[in-house]
């Protein structure tokens, strides 16, 4: 039995250490520890309500405008105010830049390295002038002896399994996802004003009035990024998926999904309607069920936090609080060990899985709009026609995030022909002026790309009296429970072959499929 | 009524500097307040008038015309050839034990005071210092706002008022501070007039009018000795009034 | 101006220069206009920025930590465009530890690091706040941030701050600062290049870094360790919207008439007059807009602990709380007229009670002698 450490754990947002034990090649069991804590909770009490929703964005740089406009939602809530139809048309065109650069950022430039064999790519016989001048490329950036941040990568690992000509031209889609998550957050500071942090969705509606000629460049900017999606990413993914369908056997973590849903149904504001709806999946069932924020409960047992912090309270409690008191980070964690920074979170005291597996999978039972022929298509593709449980592994959440992309590709044409209409003619309104009120509670529960996340406040003489909030790695990266029940994550790694303790390629892939 | 006698109390140098000081002041306090909170607008947005930026011209201009007054002011009251007053216009040691009986006539734990020949000593210790610290809180965070290429740079955060952020805890603070000086200003103005109507009524010497004339009605036993200058006045020490 | 500069000599460039990737080397060529722009040097100087990039024996070795962060800020660098972060990371600099991006991952990801902080001669760029309170609130490889940020910089030849995190803390520094988070330059002795906002402007990292590479030395900094050619002005001096602030012509309320206007936000609690930053030229995400370009006031978010002295996001200049004077919440404005409402009472009830006395009447209360 041999502990393997992988700290830190590159190509994520944020910081991961993750602790396995390896027994004959294969993982016995994980711990995984997030290594960053900030105290969002604790500073942002006693706050102006109106200022909370810049703070809570800082959270995550990769997904602040789902934080964002997760936090202004819960404020909304506590200040009595719905939104007007436009600012939520404004928003949803916004998350969606957000989602598709986050998925093109996150399935090259974090996730390609674990399956892409750069330097193997330089053999390949290019096809194309394009291929080649980006074979010559990275020919004389490997010549200058200078790898870079290409450095020590794990090339030429067995666990490789492309042909030098995928790998070439995977490595050629990743410079060119360089630059459409760039364009892609472009399109965001359309309506946000700028990428990381958008600036323009307080409590009432949103600041920005689009002109058409807004609308117009954010249509001409993402029809390039969603042309990458839909003939570049899905295509590579299954491309991919068929090399490496062997990772449908391994990932398949705790069997219990839930997502609050994403991207707003305008018309009925109704969170089970949004394109990918509200739900809950328990034991793996591949049947939907009802959720909402109120069930989730948290405990510190294995989190440096107070007792207090923690003990089955949910965060949206007035006295739900987060104090840290770090005892020691064990050099191999045992079974009663405080390990990390993240609590355990949980819904009916099951370990839930958060993100784009998640909400795919509920969109797909509960039969969200587009959803079904998406999913069965790209099943048809793997050679799995009607077997959507092949998705609950590593490969599933790697090949439902393009998807996903594919899908809200589908939404987004929808919400600007609606915004289009309403600016030509003139119609409805973007802000409804409010007051902050003298003491107000409420939640906005909403979807990051890489997982749920939920904005718990209390308001109590017009400041913040209590906030709590519940991002997505406390979902995915949750620790044990008091019983000892993995993470999802660390759930996941159990039983990932290692071929190479030093070189753990086969855990960075699980890891990753959860986007961090 | 006793005698009395018309007193040259005041030379009309100082009169206008006071005046002025006044006036730039007022002018000061509303553009102030109007840069911190727009509170009206001119004009049409086919045809505007470019208010926030005269009003801003103004409250610059005005302080130019504040510093260059109390820059004279404070010249005049060292090395005039008239009357260099600082003496007696400034806190000093007779003022300071003079304080406590001014005061507890004003809180009435007593019945008589003093004649006051030139400013109560409230005034001396109390309203002049706050005043000179005023135009110099006024001046160094005013400059320190006031940043641009003007002055060869001077101005700019890093160059001569750099360090005045510093002291007040950052740009914003400092300007915060600099919004107080209005409040301190009106509160000013409530003290110093309501004392000089209530001396005024009182010692019936037209102190208040004084301020316009120059010239003060005052008693005749407490009137300085005819002729000479302040300073000879005072080393000559034999008006009557120091005559107990 | 950042747009245009050199295109005519980058035209030129092109027709002389020996080309391997057509477009990459356009894009080179626009990075150096840029950068030439930004520095506020002539155009005349493009080619020798070019050669100082390009013939530099070897890319400058670059180590990047993340610290106490959101990953924003190198976000923020991945959406520059001229260039973009492929030519970056590919022909200019040699980034040989970045955590999002780099391909190695535990031990590799340390020997990348320790073969780097062996070599020498590298810059070092800090994205995050140190945590000093709480020091393991931030580990890496088991060792704390203060640990590894003493350890890297010592050996460096330039340690630039990005993000407002790295320059002064940052959003985990405002108050209560549960960890003790604190920026680069306060738990280190060696000079530091802070590039603050909330993320870092992308061109502002650019420019920085060409210049070191073509001087060898930090640009001009000012009291704040900013570089001066980006932020000796303030938002307010080139906002677009300037002009309306000059009228008179306010924003009153969101959503109305007068933000389809784009008039001035400086009601709406815009801290651009107080706020250092280069946003309204360089803008965001290649040049498309910037925050008040979306209608919500600047938050200030390149001022030191900007989270605590500008809060108050949505309240008008300088209308904001008074830390440690009369309570948080209490305004200049309510201080204010509560003092003067006082003096008026207290001054109301003299009168009344002098009244009262008779004092107002001639008497002949005078004790005998004057003040001199």
């Amino acid at each position: 039995m041999a502990r393997v450490v992988v700290d830190p754990m590159t190509r994520l947002e944020g910081h991961l250490r993750i602790e396995v034990e390896v027994d004959n090649g294969v993982v016995k069991d994980a711990w995984a520890t997030t290594t960053l804590f900030r105290g969002f909770e604790i500073f942002i009490k006693d706050r102006d309500p109106r200022d909370v929703w810049h703070i809570a964005q800082r959270i995550c740089g990769v997904c602040p405008t789902s934080h964002g406009i997760c936090a202004t939602q819960g404020l909304e809530e506590s200040f009595g105010v719905t939104p007007p139809d436009n600012a939520v048309l404004v928003r949803n065109l916004m998350e969606v830049a957000q989602y598709l650069h986050s998925h093109v950022l996150w399935f090259y430039g974090l996730n390609a390295f674990d399956y892409v064999d750069v330097i193997s790519g330089l053999s390949a016989k290019a096809n194309t002038p394009a291929l080649k001048a980006v074979q010559e490329r990275l020919q004389a950036f490997v010549d200058s002896g200078q790898l870079g941040f290409l450095a020590n990568g794990y090339w030429g690992h067995p666990g490789m399994l492309l042909t030098p000509e995928q790998n070439l031209e995977l490595s050629a889609h990743y410079l060119q996802a360089l630059d459409i998550q760039a364009k892609a957050a472009r399109a965001l500071a359309v309506f946000g004003g700028k990428f990381p942090h958008h600036m323009s969705t307080p409590p009432g509606g949103v600041t920005a009035i689009p002109t058409l000629q807004d609308i117009v460049n954010y249509e001409t900017i993402m029809k390039e990024v969603s042309d990458f999606v839909i003939n570049v990413m899905v295509p590579d993914t299954l491309a991919a998926g068929a090399a490496y369908i062997d990772l449908t056997k391994i990932g398949a973590g705790v069997g219990n999904f839930f997502t609050w849903g994403v991207l707003e149904d305008v018309k009925s504001r109704d969170p089970y309607k949004r394109s990918l709806p509200r739900g809950a999946i328990f034991g793996g069932k591949l049947a939907v069920e009802k959720v909402s924020p109120a069930d989730a409960m948290e405990y510190v047992k294995h989190s440096w936090y107070t007792p207090e912090s923690g003990e089955g309270k949910n965060p949206g409690d007035v006295d739900a609080t987060t104090q840290p008191e770090f005892t020691s980070m064990p050099d191999k964690v045992g079974p009663d060990d405080k390990y990390t920074w993240t609590k355990t979170t949980q819904i009916k005291n099951k370990q839930m899985e958060v993100g784009t597996l998640a909400r795919m999978l509920v969109a797909y039972l509960s039969k969200a709009p587009g959803a079904t022929k998406i999913v069965d298509d790209a099943l048809a593709a793997l050679g799995a026609a009607g077997k959507p449980e092949i998705l609950v592994s590593a490969l599933g959440r790697l090949a439902t995030k393009p998807l996903e992309a594919a899908l809200i590709v589908q939404k987004m044409e929808a919400d600007m022909a609606m915004l289009k209409e309403n600016i030509v003619a003139g119609k409805g309104e973007w802000f409804i002026p409010n007051d902050v009120p003298k003491s107000g509670q409420g939640v906005g529960a909403w979807d990051a790309p890489r997982g749920s996340l939920a904005h718990f406040n209390h308001i109590e003489d017009s400041k913040i009296s209590n906030y709590q909030a519940t991002p997505a790695s406390n979902w995915n990266f949750s620790a044990r429970d008091d019983k000892g029940t993995r993470g999802p994550c660390e759930e996941a790694l159990v039983g990932t072959p290692v071929a190479d303790p030093e070189k753990p390629l086969e855990i960075l892939r699980v890891v990753h499929t959860f986007d961090p | 009524m006793e005698d009395r006698v018309n007193i040259k109390q005041r030379h009309w140098v100082y009169l206008l500097l006071h005046w002025t000081i006044v006036c730039v002041i007022s002018i000061l306090a509303f553009t102030g307040l109007f840069i911190h909170r727009p509170f009206f607008s001119l004009g049409t947005s086919q045809d505007p008038v470019l208010l926030m930026s005269w009003i801003r011209w103004t409250h610059f201009i005005c302080a130019a015309v504040l510093i260059e007054t109390v820059a004279i002011r404070l010249e005049l009251s060292f090395f005039s050839h008239f009357d260099a007053d600082w003496r007696d216009v400034g806190p000093s040691r007779k003022n300071f034990k003079a304080l406590p009986e001014a005061i507890s006539y004003y809180l009435f734990a007593r019945n008589d005071h003093r004649y006051w020949r030139k400013l109560n000593p409230v005034m001396n210790t109390i309203l002049i210092p706050i005043a000179l610290l005023f135009y110099l809180m006024a001046i160094l965070t005013g400059f320190a706002l006031f940043q641009g290429t003007f002055f060869w740079g001077l101005t700019t955060t890093n160059q001569l008022f750099g360090w005045v952020f510093n002291v007040f805890g950052g740009e914003q603070t400092t300007r915060t501070w600099h919004y107080y000086l209005v409040w301190v200003f009106a509160i000013y103005v409530a003290f110093h007039v309501y004392f000089s109507i209530l001396r005024s009524s009182r010692d019936r010497d037209n102190t208040f009018g004084s301020m316009l004339t120059g010239w003060r009605l005052v008693p005749r036993k407490y009137a300085p000795i005819r002729g000479g200058s302040g300073k000879k006045k005072r080393k000559a020490g034999k008006r009557p009034g120091k005559m107990r | 101006m950042y747009q245009t500069a050199g295109v005519s000599l980058e035209e030129a460039l092109i027709e002389e220069s020996i080309m391997h990737y057509d477009v990459s080397r356009r894009d080179f060529l626009k990075l150096c206009g840029g950068t030439a722009a930004m520095l506020g040097l002539s155009q005349a100087w493009i080619p020798q920025i070019a050669s100082a990039l390009e013939q530099a024996a070897k890319r400058p070795p670059v180590i990047w930590l993340s610290f106490q962060s959101c990953s924003g800020c190198f976000e923020s660098l991945a959406k520059a465009d001229y260039p973009d972060v492929a030519t970056i990371v590919l022909d200019i600099i040699s980034l040989n530890y970045q955590e999002v991006i780099m391909a190695a991952a535990g031990t590799q990801s340390e020997k990348n690091l320790d073969d780097t902080v062996a070599a020498g001669g590298y810059i070092t760029i800090v994205e995050g706040a140190i945590a000093t309170g709480i020091p393991e609130a931030m580990m890496v490889g088991g060792k704390t941030s203060e640990e590894i940020v003493g350890e890297v910089t010592a050996n460096g030849a330039a340690t630039i701050a990005v993000g407002t995190c790295a320059a002064y803390g940052g959003v985990q520094a405002m108050n209560p600062n549960p960890t003790g988070a604190k920026g680069v330059s306060d738990v280190i002795s060696t000079p530091v290049i802070n590039i603050p906002g909330c993320p870092s402007n992308p061109d502002t990292m650019v420019s920085t870094i060409t210049y070191y590479l073509l001087y060898k030395e930090a640009p001009k900094l000012d009291s704040k360790g900013r570089p001066k050619f980006a932020f000796s002005q303030k938002v307010h001096d080139n906002c677009d919207r300037r002009a309306h602030f000059d009228s008179g012509e306010y924003v009153e309320e969101f959503g109305g008439e007068e933000e389809a206007k784009n008039y001035c936000l400086y009601k709406m609690g815009c801290k651009g007059p107080e706020t250092h930053s280069p946003c309204p030229l360089t803008l965001w995400n290649s040049k498309q807009n910037w925050c008040i370009g979306s209608g919500n006031g600047c938050i200030g978010c390149m001022e030191p602990d900007f989270w605590d002295e500008f809060a108050g996001f949505y309240d008008t200049l300088p209308n904001v709380p008074v830390p440690g004077f009369i309570g948080v919440k209490t305004s200049t404005d309510y201080i204010g007229s509560t003092l003067v409402t006082a003096t008026m009472t207290g001054i109301g009830i003299h009168a009344i009670a002098t009244a009262a006395k008779g004092r107002f009447k001639e008497n002949d209360d005078i004790s005998e002698g004057s003040d001199d």
